[in-house]
């Protein structure tokens, strides 16, 4: 990557550190220098500590990393942190709920993916994530974790009724990588739905590569890329108190659709 | 002119073993057989029959044999999707007898099974695997039982060793003495985890319909509803989601999320190595609905050797798995020790750690087997549930969404009987 590429990828330069190295520069004890020189110089050094700061923070902090160690162990967290790591943060509206990929993850092969499904702006809703059930404790995850839940933590169907909510549940699922001619690749397609306390749904993707062939799967695999078109169905429906999903017709709040995300990691060497 | 005639006679025959050589193996494979097939006879070819399947279940097998008996060779059908009898009528059975090895298997068959698949004394069709027609429900095992010191609470409920519910009945009886006890009482554990869901009306009143259906629907899978048997159920239902209702928020374990469901959905299991399955009933009928995987042979066919070939590959797919079900008295070594080799076979294709595979084959190698069936498993199953088995042609239909209507009060009783009823005449094919 060179000085270019490492300045479009991250923001502007804060006018203030500008000044402040500007000034450092200039109580240097040593020669006398010419102030255009210094400043030009003092941009090219704030760049390159953020850039390598950036590079840096990537390669030991990665959401997606931290939640696949979680799943698979500490070799696995290390494995992600060592791939090329594609920081997001794009999202789309799908009727009064918000998806958001927060992060992608390339390595050896495999596509792993994070993402925040979370009500939108102004939206009285309460969000449930599939496989839970309306007389579930809100908020806690269930089927992975050791929470401690308390005995008085209200259930999704209590919360929708303190807060005069409806109760949507919302989903986020990967299709694959697109190729260019439209087609999908992806195989072995892994998802979780991990409901937060803060009322959002943490949604997780992996995927190997496949091709479809006369019906047949066809295991193949996702080369290294500057970038990859990932292909993910989001959706969500109403839930009623008694748990009754409203899908029928006369009564279907489904809301359903595919979403195109393009995301350039960062590439780690070779 | 002889010489010539002898010759043309002679290229006439060999043109025709060369068709017959080259002309695919018509089958209609409901498992996939095909592969198999095809990998232990790879000279050979295939060519497989598709069928369709109704929104409600309701498959075209039968239809599809019927309507072109020269069009197939070999088929494997659910015996709930096709009448064996139908199909007999039609001279579409062959005898599977004359071959000795198929012979000799059926003499094995639990008597049900025999009865199920023999017309006079023919063996018009080979069961290569059953399972249950109808969701099976098993009560938490003992090891889950000392782990997490439930003893106390089955006491109170006068569960434990035998005592357990045998109709859907004393099922809804144990629910609500199970939530007549204080919360803390019940703390770490909910009657149902599926019902946590929310919609306990809706979940166990189809489940009560389809036991029901499968139970008391004759061979041919004529149903009536308006009996008081059904109509008994159906109370019982609504009892059950009145008491679940007033307790739906469980307390879990202390200082943990766990967790333990009392009830717990064995899928159409007939055999559990998990726990007993309860092998309910509605009332006083005791039957045990089964649906066989039957492979059958065209009398009509003109490779009735491959097509026995294509049944052997199907019954060794699924031996495994299901003879322990369909043989009185199986081989228990051998079947177990199948089931470890195929096992292995797969972590090996899957590329599976080697301290796995070879974890397993000391497994095996043992004699223990511990993640095969036991022998007390079997035992259970052969007193248990083989002396109850039928296989009813089941009529297919929509049970969820009517369970649903009644759940939402959209139906009563006698609605919701008007509804099966025209459910179960409906052909949706």
């Amino acid at each position: 990557m060179n000085q270019t590429e490492w300045q479009k990828a991250y923001e502007p330069i804060p006018q203030q550190l500008e000044y402040r190295v500007s000034h450092t520069l200039e109580q240097l004890d040593g020669p006398i220098r010419n102030p255009r020189k210094k400043l030009r110089l003092s941009v090219l050094t704030a760049a390159l500590i953020l850039a390598l700061c950036g590079v840096a923070f990537a390669m030991i902090h990665s959401q997606t990393a931290d939640i696949f160690g979680w799943f698979y162990g500490e070799d696995m967290k290390n494995e992600l942190l060592a791939g090329d790591i594609a920081p997001s943060g794009q999202s789309v509206q799908l009727g009064n709920v918000v998806y958001r990929l927060d992060e992608v993850v390339y390595s050896d092969g495999f596509i792993y993916g994070t993402g925040t499904i979370l009500p939108a702006d102004g939206a009285n809703i309460v969000l449930i994530a599939e496989d839970y059930g309306v007389n579930d404790r809100a908020g806690y995850i269930l089927h992975y974790g050791d929470e401690v839940i308390p005995d008085d933590a209200p259930t999704y169907a209590e919360l929708a009724q303190q807060r005069g909510a409806k109760i949507v549940l919302a989903k986020c699922v990967a299709n694959g990588v697109t190729n260019p001619d439209g087609s999908l690749n992806a195989s072995d397609i892994g998802y979780t739905q991990l409901p937060q306390a803060d009322g959002s749904i943490r949604f997780t993707f992996e995927f190997t590569g496949g091709e479809v062939e006369n019906g047949r799967l066809n295991e193949t695999t996702i080369d290294r890329a500057q970038s990859y078109t990932i292909s993910l169905r989001i959706g969500n429906w109403e839930v009623t108190p008694d748990g009754t999903w409203l899908r029928e017709e006369l009564n279907n709040t489904w809301l359903k659709q595919e979403w195109i995300v393009t995301v350039t990691p960062i590439e780690k060497g070779e | 002119m002889k010489r010539i005639l002898a010759v043309c006679i002679t290229l006439l025959l060999l043109l025709g073993a060369a068709a017959a050589q080259a002309q695919s193996l018509r089958v209609l494979d409901e498992a996939g057989i095909a592969d198999a097939y095809l990998e232990a006879y790879p000279d050979r070819t295939v060519d497989v029959l598709t069928h369709t399947t109704a929104e409600s279940g309701q498959s075209n097998e039968q239809e599809l044999l019927l309507d072109d008996p020269d069009g197939w060779d070999v088929a494997l059908i659910w015996s709930n999707a096709a009448n064996l009898t139908a199909l007999d009528d039609a001279s579409l059975l062959l005898d599977l007898n004359q071959d000795s090895d198929f012979a000799e298997r059926a003499d094995g068959f639990y008597t049900a099974v025999q009865n199920a698949v023999t017309i006079d004394g023919r063996l018009v069709a080979m069961p290569v695997y059953m399972t249950g027609a109808v969701q099976q429900f098993s009560l938490l095992p003992q090891d889950y039982i000392d782990k997490y010191e439930l003893s106390d609470l089955l006491t109170q409920l006068d569960l434990g060793g035998e005592s357990r519910p045998q109709t859907f009945a004393e099922l809804c009886g144990l629910a609500q003495r199970y939530l007549a006890l204080p919360a803390e009482a019940r703390r770490g554990t909910t009657f149902n985890c599926d019902v946590m869901s929310g919609n306990a009306t809706a979940y166990f009143m189809r489940y009560m319909i389809e036991l029901y259906t499968a139970q008391y629907c004759d061979q041919a899978g004529n149903i009536v509803y308006d009996t008081p048997a059904f109509r008994s159920a159906v109370a019982d239902v609504d009892a059950l989601a009145v008491a679940l209702s007033k307790a739906s928020k469980v307390l879990y374990m202390k200082d943990s999320n766990m967790i333990c469901g009392l009830l717990n959905d064995s899928g159409s299991a007939l055999i559990s190595s998990f726990s007993p399955l309860l092998y309910l009933g509605i009332s006083d009928n005791t039957a045990l609905p089964a649906v066989l995987l039957l492979a059958v042979v065209n009398p009509q066919s003109e490779q009735q050797e491959e097509a026995f070939d294509f049944v052997r590959c199907a019954i060794q797919v699924f031996q495994a798995e299901s003879d322990v079900v369909l043989i009185a008295n199986p081989d228990y070594e051998t079947l177990a020790r199948q089931n470890y080799d195929e096992t292995i076979a797969i972590q090996i294709q899957q590329n599976e750690d080697q301290s796995v595979i070879d974890a397993l084959i000391a497994e095996r190698d043992a004699g223990g087997y511990p993640r095969f069936y036991s022998r007390d498993d079997i035992e259970a199953y052969r007193q248990n549930a083989a002396p109850r088995l039928t296989f009813p042609c089941i009529p297919q239909f929509d049970a969820y969404t009517i369970s649903q209507a009644y759940a939402a009060g959209k139906l009563d009783v006698d609605s919701l009987i008007d509804a099966l009823t025209e459910a179960t005449q409906n052909d949706t094919l």
